[in-house]
């Protein structure tokens, strides 16, 4: 054991600096580019697989589904894992559909439209110049990370960070990870993901 | 050597046999489960998902998250006490976060576990309340809740598939339109 310690170490350091992030400005060219092609991205769509972590379990929550994106403003988010779950939003109206019903919220409106704000936000990329939060960027050698935290009090109370991850080609979304305030983790991972395709609007209207 | 480790695994031993109940545990200590969980209020119903940690001390840690993953709920029973760790501004009201504690303790049967509580069969007396345990083939089927002046105050049922695994249980009020109900994820 005491050989392979050392080896261990070396492998484990290693795997620590590969990602080797390096703190950009806002001004970076990458950044620039970042904002311009989503800026001009007219609709995304991929798959999401979603894992809760909880800091007193061993075993993470993955919910798995797909989402579609259309500029301005529409998105459908579902989740057909472990319980089917789809938000639509359709300029500023927003619908609701829990295991094949639909569903009127009341106490938690507040939430719901934070995490539009949130998810919107991080595939059109306006999260980058949210005034409510505090952002920082990096980049390594093939992705660029957006490290936002949020500045208003009630925010704060609903997440503490926002790290957002593009790969460097074609400044495609890669994963968003959110932080609770609690500290668990909620890890999104992005894949297959294309843009510029024709999407329905029946997509982002009906269930 | 050997005498000292026959020793300890008795030792390790002894608690688990003087803590065997009638009914098996909902959620066995030692292990953690992820529950389905809707809420339900009037006409309006929250679903998410409920994370459980029974741990071998009978310290019950749970933690409910909708499901895009946010945490609404964080809270601990130790000591025949919960401590709350996070609750989310939307739900933060005494009266209804007491009502969840008590729904809670009774889903996973873990009153059995406070110090307070009295066995007295298949009655148990806690908290100002009187549970009557209803078991079928060794499993739990039903448990009625009375207050103190024999009023039906909560019913849980427990529903289980043919293997005998648990497929879901259901906390109700009597006269009052709340329910919880929890379903093993698979």
């Amino acid at each position: 054991m005491s050989r392979l310690l050392p080896i261990l170490l070396l492998f484990l350091s290693t795997a620590m600096f590969a990602q080797d992030w390096k703190p950009l400005t806002a001004t970076d060219p990458t950044i620039a580019k970042l904002r311009k092609d989503l800026g001009a991205m007219a609709s995304i769509k991929g798959n999401i697989r979603q894992e809760k972590s909880f800091a007193f379990l061993d075993d993470k929550l993955v919910s798995t589904g797909y989402f579609s994106y259309r500029k301005e403003n529409r998105l459908r988010w579902q989740f057909d894992r472990p319980i089917e779950y789809i938000i639509l939003i359709k300029d500023n109206a927003m619908r609701l559909r829990e295991a094949g019903e639909e569903k009127q919220y009341k106490g938690v409106n507040r939430i719901l439209r934070q995490v539009r704000e949130i998810i919107l936000g991080c595939i059109d990329g306006s999260i980058i110049d949210n005034a409510n939060y505090k952002a920082a960027f990096f980049g390594n050698a093939t992705s660029l990370k957006l490290d936002l935290q949020p500045k208003d009090r009630q925010l704060k109370e609903f997440i503490q960070r926002i790290e957002v991850e593009f790969a460097k080609e074609g400044n495609k979304l890669r994963s968003v990870m959110l932080t609770d305030p609690s500290g668990d983790i909620t890890h999104i991972h992005f894949t297959d993901i294309r843009t510029g395709q024709t999407i329905d609007e029946a997509v982002f209207t009906d269930f | 050597m050997r005498l000292f480790s026959l020793i300890f695994s008795l030792l390790l031993a002894l608690p688990a046999v003087a803590q065997q109940l009638p009914v098996p545990e909902v959620l066995p200590a030692g292990k953690d489960a992820i529950y389905r969980a809707e809420f339900k209020h009037l006409a309006t119903g929250m679903n998410g998902f409920l994370a459980v940690s029974h741990r071998r001390n009978h310290v019950l840690q749970v933690s409910f998250n909708s499901i895009m993953g946010t945490n609404m709920l964080e809270m601990v029973w130790k000591n025949g006490r919960w401590k709350k760790k996070y609750v989310n501004r939307s739900l933060n009201r005494r009266g209804l976060i007491e009502m969840l504690q008590v729904d809670i303790m009774l889903l996973f049967l873990h009153f059995r576990h406070d110090p307070k509580a009295e066995d007295r069969g298949d009655l148990w007396l806690w908290n100002k309340r009187s549970i009557h345990i209803e078991s079928r083939d060794g499993r739990i089927d039903r448990l009625h809740v009375k207050t103190k002046k024999h009023l039906p105050s909560r019913e849980v049922n427990y529903s289980f598939d043919a293997a005998g695994r648990l497929t879901e249980m259901k906390v109700t009020h009597a006269g009052r339109p709340f329910s919880i109900t929890l379903q093993p994820l698979k």
